[in-house]
């Protein structure tokens, strides 16, 4: 390794050491598999007839476990990023998906536009972000919705009004 | 397609406590702020957890997801070029961060930002993440030539921006 590989593997791992493992939500899906046997918050989700992933990990424990982690000793937080913020991610249907549901029905520009004029109304949502610029399909044409709360609750009560609404496939709760 | 769907979420779940600090840490260094790290990450293991059906196996969905974190931190650096989107702000390392990072690397992960954006992705994951020319390929949609002739050409220019090559 010459010099210019050395010093920018060195950067990079200081870097990215700035991230520690108490940055990271942990998930809280149970192992094993069948919707049936997901902890409860998620079993509430998927009985309003839709799948529902929880990934991500304090906001869905006990009560009390509503603020964002602070980083560990070792790994301080590198910006400032807002504290307790949930982020709701509103998956829309697409004629892939694996809900046989959403294929039959992909969700239409009419769906998109109602669920962000219902989204507008809950007084609970903090911020919506309808551009999708992470799009994760790389297809045309946005298949998320996000939704940014303030707490695990309103992640729940919002994923509860959400769920089995035209155009939607599931709601993801981050954190 | 039942089936594969229930298999989605442990095989995620899986995935995620595997390789999601990992990758938090390589959106980190590609785009330069926390939350859109995240954002990224996260919006990645959607993706994977929605795909899961046409996925066969799991180290093509760790490729998956790999290549949704670049693509995640791309749109991000790309939104960010663009006048008057306020959505992603301009990465911005914190005080702390920059402290602990120390001056000369900050010099160094400046220069890597000088570069285009194909030549900094195949630096950061060969000195960074530690990928093989294969697997950097598979990351990055290209060919192992590409992949080679690419970080050769990135470290000489990073080489040139530092004065290395003196």
């Amino acid at each position: 390794m010459n010099s210019t590989e050395a010093r920018l593997a060195d950067a990079l791992r200081a870097a990215g050491d700035t991230i520690g493992p108490a940055d990271v939500a942990d998930p809280t899906l149970t192992p094993g598999g069948a919707r049936r046997r997901w902890k409860a918050p998620v079993a509430l989700l998927s009985a309003a007839a839709a799948a529902a992933v929880i990934a991500g990990g304090t906001l869905l424990g006990p009560a009390g476990h509503d603020a964002r982690p602070a980083a560990g000793g070792s790994s301080p937080t590198p910006s400032a990023t807002p504290a307790a913020e949930v982020r709701v991610s509103i998956v829309l249907c697409g004629r892939k998906s694996t809900v046989p549901r959403c294929r039959r029905s992909p969700a239409t520009e009419n769906d998109r536009k109602r669920l962000l004029n219902e989204l507008q109304t809950f007084a609970y949502v903090r911020s919506i972000d309808a551009k999708a610029d992470y799009e994760i399909a790389p297809k045309k044409g946005s298949n998320l919705i996000w939704a940014r709360v303030a707490t695990q609750d309103d992640a729940q009560r919002l994923a509860r009004a959400l769920l089995g609404r035209p155009g939607v496939e599931s709601v993801v709760v981050y954190r | 397609m039942a089936r594969a769907r229930d298999d989605a979420a442990p095989a995620v779940t899986d995935l995620y406590r595997g390789h999601a600090l990992g990758l938090t840490r390589l959106a980190f260094v590609m785009v330069g702020d926390r939350q859109t790290a995240e954002d990224v990450v996260q919006d990645a293991f959607t993706g994977l957890y929605r795909r899961w059906g046409h996925i066969e196996d799991r180290e093509r969905a760790l490729n998956y997801v790999r290549s949704a974190v670049l693509n995640g931190c791309r749109n991000a650096l790309r939104a960010r070029r663009r006048p008057l989107r306020v959505t992603h702000q301009p990465a911005v390392w914190s005080a702390e961060t920059a402290a602990l990072v120390g001056e000369e690397r900050r010099e160094v992960l400046a220069a890597l930002a000088r570069l285009p954006a194909r030549q900094r992705e195949a630096l950061v994951l060969r000195y960074f993440s530690g990928l093989s020319e294969q697997e950097i390929a598979a990351a990055m949609g290209v060919s192992r030539g590409t992949v080679k002739s690419t970080t050769s050409r990135a470290l000489a220019a990073l080489g040139r921006l530092l004065g290395d090559d003196q």
